[in-house]
């Protein structure tokens, strides 16, 4: 199965039109998010979205209750489905039960998941799409690319012939001639519709309303002409009041395209009705005579009922994870197989369509948190992955590969070390001139083929530290040096600077020997068995000698120490007790630095231009992105920004094992937005990210020279 | 009366970010002159008009036909009144006469009467170059005209013709989303049961598509252009 997904990972990364398309989207959307978000407060804005969408979950089973009454006293027929087929089954009766040969629908998430086009289309009755994205995918039989943005995959041409084929004419390939085309085409088929079909954005309780939000003006199309009506709504759109679906209209189309509000937003709140003609009323007026509301759940109802998933069920549809995914800007949303793409989507392909598949794709999540930092719902959705996977492999057991590299080596401190020692004895083959591995036979070959590997140290930090005393004493803060294992077994000069740098600051550092890989690795695959025992384990190593601070240069590793650690150990009382009080003392280099002040004569080595890249768990996993910065010009640097400074840079932490030519990808942007700056130094603030960075640079024999920022400022770089 | 000549900007602004044409009118006379200097450019002969009390107040169906443009009212009650000329007839005359426009005979029931309506007026939407709505207000925050309504005819006469031109109260704008809410909640159903108006629209700009390669389209489905007539008197 694996197999399978990089076959498709390959194919997507080496197509030209896509990915020509996916640079112009990621683009637009980058320019509309920037639109989207002027002008407001979005923390609190979505602070505010999420608690209505708390609270409308948790009242879920009276708010059905009172949508229905509301809306059957306006006129609406409802009915519930508990699943996909009931759903089908109910709406292809109707059809055939009111001669229906002929239905228009809208655009709707939901409609694809259950499948109800192809049930009618099956059953002999003609659907059209009436969104032009969603058209263009159902005349080409493909899946959509995006959910908001079906059809971002297909050029003018291939819309054109598409077109040219339907309507047995020559359609020009020019964008308003096509257009115009397109349109005239969608017209006709408004004409003679029996049924309409849309979804719903929002469902409003106390009124019975359903919310409709389009840009096309389709939508309004649809839910008027036909005399029959069906709107397909999840029980999870349903809201208490207009005041809630407000907190919603904020921020939807901000998300999703930038705009402030959808050119059409449309409430319809049960059966219309025409004035009186020679005194005699008009039911429907010139809208639908009937309106059949599905309330459909397929699996919510299990989804409200777990406490680990819940929060999924907050996802308003806006898109706006899958326009920041890095996974999806190299390579679409075709790949994720079903409907819904992208984080939120593997949890929601969990639940409606297919688990196994779900954490297969789980594994491309490399935990950049971009998703987490523009989600309108506040939803945490790398956190959601990550139970996910943990909750699978409780169940299923890890796969032989992961079992071998977590539960029996890396869970264990000691083994952990001397597999390392012994492979730093065995790369002697593999290592050039400059102590780069260029190239590893199978099966990790494809990773040398994305970056040069460092080679490991037979001298590692702790070794080297062995000796080590502060030369400051008495009253002076003490500071315990956690490392990480990408220091401590590739980069122990690294190491040695920040002790170096340490001391500039009038603090007593010191490094705890006992200290063991921080348990990310296993973590975030669903191994939470060998991150606890890691946990402990270092708890203890870092407690004993009772440091004023423990000070990392991997960020990915202060989040653990710092977040992790506490939710890992809240099964235990004791040891949470003492996961709380290390937590207090974590700080990353920069801000312990920035805390400390000024230190003693730190100074360019050269005076020159650097860039920085931000790495992800930094800045988003613990807020810091300005600290960094300010050390480097205070040193005397002057800093030129790069395009997408806070785009992650491809390591992805196990993601790079698993899914090397996607990181790879990811990586290439990178380097890009770096050269594009001109400068010969990128600085960063994360081991990891070094590794990455100088990898790739190193694989283009490039000689831009990557900096970890405890390296710059100690001057010896 | 509350001076809201800040709000008025404000949804202006609002509304010309959203790609609409917003023309403020400080008389009776700028306004009418405006509907048919529009007329007159764009070569338009045959308008479509949902209920519109400023319309009234502009006398503007007669000075269009005084200006060679058909004028449809587009709600069934005044689309009947105009196929009577504004006579208080009975449904068999009624139906008399909605036979001779449809060209085939239509029984004399409510419902019959209904389904030809329904089906004549779909080709005058189509067929229609202009199409004259009211809001009930706007909103300032984000340029929306929000109308609300039970029969559906303001939304059809809104997005099937070519052009579509809203007219607003200036006095009738809200501030924000959450004032729209409160003016909203305040409006009755209307038809027993409801709780609101059948049909509210949120309108907020030239509809548009990004769905065809190459940039965001307007014209998307509905009309080429929006105007938004604001009667400040």
């Amino acid at each position: 199965m694996a197999s399978k997904l990089r076959k498709q990972i390959r194919r997507a990364l080496a197509d030209d039109t896509l990915q020509a398309a996916l640079s112009r989207f990621t683009m637009l959307t980058r320019f509309g998010r920037q639109m989207g978000m002027t002008g407001i407060d979005f923390e609190a804005l979505r602070q505010d979205l999420h608690e209505r969408k708390k609270k409308a979950i948790d009242d879920l089973p009276a708010l059905v209750r009172q949508f229905k009454e509301n809306a059957a006293a306006s006129g609406a027929v409802i009915f519930e489905a508990e699943n996909a087929g009931k759903a089908n089954d109910y709406i292809a009766g109707l059809a055939r039960e009111r001669g229906v040969k002929h239905i228009i629908k809208s655009k709707s998430m939901l409609t694809e998941e259950i499948g109800l086009r192809h049930h009618l289309e099956h059953r002999g009755i003609r659907v059209d799409e009436t969104d032009i994205g969603e058209r263009i995918v159902q005349l080409a039989g493909e899946k959509p690319a995006h959910i908001v943005g079906p059809a971002i995959h297909k050029t003018a041409e291939q819309i054109a012939s598409l077109f040219s084929k339907l309507l047995g004419e020559q359609v020009s390939s020019d964008s308003q001639p096509l257009l115009n085309t397109v349109r005239r085409s969608l017209r006709q088929s408004y004409l003679d519709a029996g049924m309409g079909i849309s979804g719903a954005n929002i469902a409003i309780a106390d009124t019975g309303t359903i919310v409709i939000l389009t840009n096309e003006g389709n939508g309004q199309l649809v839910t008027t002409l036909p005399p029959l009506q069906v709107a397909v709504v999840g029980i999870e759109k349903i809201m208490h009041s207009f005041v809630d679906a407000n907190a919603v209209l904020r921020l939807l189309s901000r998300s999703c395209v930038g705009t402030k509000m959808t050119n059409y937003t449309s409430f319809i709140t049960g059966i219309g009705r025409a004035g009186e003609v020679c005194g005699m009323p008009l039911p429907g007026g010139q809208g639908p005579r009937e309106l059949h509301i599905v309330l459909v759940d397929n699996g919510r109802s299990r989804m409200r009922d777990s406490d680990d998933f819940r929060e999924a069920l907050y996802c308003i549809k806006c898109g706006a994870c899958l326009n920041v995914c890095p996974v999806f800007a190299s390579l679409s949303g075709q790949i994720y197989g079903h409907v819904y793409q992208g984080g939120i989507g593997t949890i929601l392909t969990a639940f409606y369509h297919d688990r196994e598949r779900s954490c297969e794709l789980a594994e491309m999540c490399l935990g950049c948190m971009s998703c987490k930092s523009v989600c309108p719902a506040g939803i945490d959705i790398p956190g959601l992955i990550r139970r996910m996977r943990t909750q699978y492999v409780r169940e299923k057991g890890l796969g032989a590969g992961k079992k071998l590299a977590y539960g029996t080596i890396l869970k264990h401190p000691a083994r952990l070390e001397r597999v390392v020692r012994a492979c730093a004895k065995l790369q002697g083959p593999f290592l050039d001139a400059d102590s780069m591995i260029r190239s590893l036979p199978y099966p990790l070959r494809s990773i040398t083929n994305t970056i040069s590997l460092p080679g490991l140290q037979t001298i590692l930090l702790g070794d080297r530290l062995t000796a080590y005393k502060s030369p400051v004493a008495g009253n002076a803060p003490k500071v315990a040096f956690y490392s990480g294992c990408v220091t401590s077994f590739a980069y122990p000069g690294l190491g040695e600077d920040v002790m170096r740098l340490l001391e500039r600051y009038d603090v007593a550092p010191y490094y705890p020997q006992d200290q063991a890989c921080c348990g990310a690795p296993a973590y975030f695959a669903g191994d939470s068995g060998a991150a606890l025992a890691l946990a402990r384990h270092n708890i203890e190593a870092l407690s004993g000698q009772e440091p004023d601070y423990v000070v990392t240069v991997c960020p990915g590793c202060a989040v653990m120490l710092k977040k992790e650690f506490l939710s890992l150990t809240a099964g235990e009382p004791d040891l949470h007790e003492r996961a709380m009080r290390l937590s207090g003392k974590v700080r990353d280099l920069s801000q312990l630095l920035s805390e400390l002040g000024p230190g003693r004569g730190i100074k360019a080595a050269a005076v020159g231009k650097v860039t920085y890249h931000d790495p992800c768990h930094l800045k988003r996993g613990l807020g810091i992105s300005a600290e960094p910065r300010k050390l480097i010009e205070a040193a005397g640097y002057e800093l030129v920004e790069m395009n997408d400074a806070d785009a992650c840079c491809g390591f992805g932490g196990d993601t790079l094992l698993a899914h090397p030519e996607l990181c790879g990808s990811i990586l290439q942007r990178k380097l890009a937005n770096i050269e594009a700056t001109g400068v010969e130094t990128v600085v960063t603030a994360c081991a990891p990210c070094v590794l990455q960075l100088r990898g790739g640079l190193h694989k283009k024999g490039s000689p831009i020279r990557v900096a970890h920022i405890a390296e710059l400022l100690a001057g010896q770089f | 009366m509350v001076d809201n000549s800040e709000l008025l900007e404000r949804f202006k602004t609002e509304a010309t970010l959203t790609g609409a044409q917003v023309i403020l009118a400080g008389s009776v006379e700028e306004a009418t002159e405006y509907v048919l200097k529009l007329v007159s450019d764009k070569d338009i002969k045959v308008v479509v008009k949902s209920g519109s009390p400023i319309a009234d107040r502009l006398g503007l169906t007669a000075r269009l036909e005084a200006a060679g443009v058909k004028v449809t009212e587009t709600s069934i009650t005044q689309w009947a009144a105009q196929m009577a000329r504004g006579k208080d007839v009975p449904i068999d005359e009624l139906a008399e006469l909605i036979s001779a426009a449809a060209g085939e005979q239509v029984p004399a029931e409510p419902e019959a009467i209904l389904q030809a309506a329904r089906r004549i007026l779909k080709d005058v939407y189509r067929g229609a170059g202009l199409g004259i709505t009211e809001a009930d207000f706007g909103i300032a925050e984000t340029g929306t005209l929000v109308t609300l309504e039970n029969e559906g005819n303001a939304r059809l006469a809104a997005i099937l013709p070519k052009l579509h031109l809203t007219l607003l109260d200036g006095s009738r704008i809200a501030g924000s989303l959450a004032d729209a809410a409160e003016l909203i909640k305040g409006s009755s159903g209307g038809i027993p049961g409801h709780k609101l108006p059948a049909f509210i629209t949120y309108l907020s700009g030239r509809n548009t598509t990004a769905d065809i390669p190459g940039a965001i389209f307007s014209r998307a489905q509905g009309p080429a252009e929006e105007h938004i007539l604001i009667l400040k008197a």
